[in-house]
């Protein structure tokens, strides 16, 4: 027969109990609380390309842009790489996702790329590097417009302290780092190329 | 005391806080500034233990730039009032890309040093501010570093007691 504190407690733990299969059962999965960044404009298991091109108006207005033209692509061997990845435990620095950033310069008529691989950064962003060349990096973020510019990304090189100052980086173009007789060939931040906002393309776009 | 004694008291008590500025801006690796040093192996004095590496250094950068300053800022300051920089050491190797191996091995990303005025201490290696520009990377341990991409596992040691001597370098020099 059951005593006092036993008969009292029985209803006390039953509402412990239906109270914590709620909270489990209502908890998002370990997964989600560990989203990968930029799902909407680099969706896992799908290929993607943002590019930009700048036209002729706007490289006239700005004298002092490098960059003609800039794509981050993801292609079918990317997605099968991030698929490899997402199977290993993920730790700071881990890559999960892959893709390619390719950049036509002003006045050069071969269009140089990187094989980059891409960390989780601060947020809903990506930090990228080069794994040929370590010390060199780019930053995805999403570009945050709704409509329109929906699935947009934003790529920085470099960025600013809390203090307002902007520190300048980089990332090489060249897998032969500094192998190349003149200097290497970098993407860096310019007064005027501090980021650059691609929207979402066909992939023929991208190549 | 002469009126050009006065005048000469005067201008060293006026240049004392410049140099004491000046002195603070000496400091190995300031706060909110990028920098690069570049340089290579150097054989320690004799009687020190050192052994010949497998494969010798070819040049070694030690980068501090966006990502590094970034990654300091969101760090906290140690309760001691210590301060911590973050580094990137990035070394390459006499066999550089042969056999399809990487060009470049770093450090990991998020290893902190403690600093001084003049030495910058990871633990497992230090940074040693000398004379005309120039920082001594100590091994004290020796660190491990890791090349190519993801899953190839490649992976390289500076060795401890192995010393390397760097300049002070603009900041392309660190690419």
């Amino acid at each position: 027969m059951p005593g006092f504190l036993t008969k009292r407690m029985r209803p006390i733990s039953a509402t412990r109990i239906a109270a914590a299969v709620v909270v489990i059962a209502t908890a998002p999965p370990t997964s989600a609380a560990l989203q990968r960044p930029l799902v909407d404009a680099l969706p896992p298991g799908k290929p993607s390309c943002h590019a930009r091109v700048f036209d002729g108006a706007e490289l006239a207005a700005n004298p002092g842009r490098r960059v003609e033209a800039i794509a981050i692509e993801r292609s079918a061997r990317d997605v099968a790489a991030e698929r490899k990845w997402s199977k290993l435990e993920e730790f700071d620095g881990t890559a999960i996702v892959s893709a390619t950033l390719r950049v036509r310069f002003r006045g050069d008529p071969v269009a140089h790329s990187a094989r980059l691989e891409c960390y989780r950064g601060d947020g809903d962003s990506l930090v990228c590097e080069s794994p040929a060349c370590v010390g060199g990096e780019l930053r995805i973020s999403g570009e945050g417009r709704r409509g329109e510019g929906r699935g947009a990304i934003k790529v920085s090189i470099g960025g600013t302290l809390k203090s307002g100052r902007f520190i300048g980086h980089y990332i090489h173009l060249d897998n032969s780092c500094e192998g190349r007789a003149a200097s290497p060939l970098v993407l860096e931040s310019g007064d005027d190329e501090r980021s650059f906002s691609l929207a979402a393309a066909p992939k023929e776009a991208c190549r | 005391m002469s009126a050009q004694g006065i005048t000469l008291a005067l201008a060293a008590a006026l240049m004392l806080p410049a140099a004491t500025a000046r002195a603070q801006s000496d400091t190995l690796f300031p706060p909110e500034t990028a920098g690069c040093y570049v340089g290579a192996e150097v054989t320690p004095a004799t009687g020190e233990p050192y052994r010949k590496p497998a494969v010798p250094v070819t040049a070694i950068r030690l980068q501090r730039s966006y990502p590094q300053l970034a990654l300091e800022e969101q760090d906290t300051r140690p309760a001691d009032g210590g301060r911590l920089i973050n580094l990137r050491v990035i070394a390459t190797f006499a066999d550089a890309g042969k056999g399809g191996g990487p060009k470049r091995y770093s450090n990991g990303l998020y290893h902190f040093l403690r600093c001084s005025a003049d030495v910058c201490d990871a633990g497992n290696y230090r940074v040693e501010r000398q004379a005309n520009d120039t920082v001594l990377l100590r091994m004290t341990g020796g660190l491990n570093l890791g090349g190519g991409p993801q899953g190839a596992d490649a992976s390289r040691r500076l060795p401890d007691g192995h010393v390397y001597r760097l300049v002070a370098s603009p900041m392309d020099a660190c690419r």
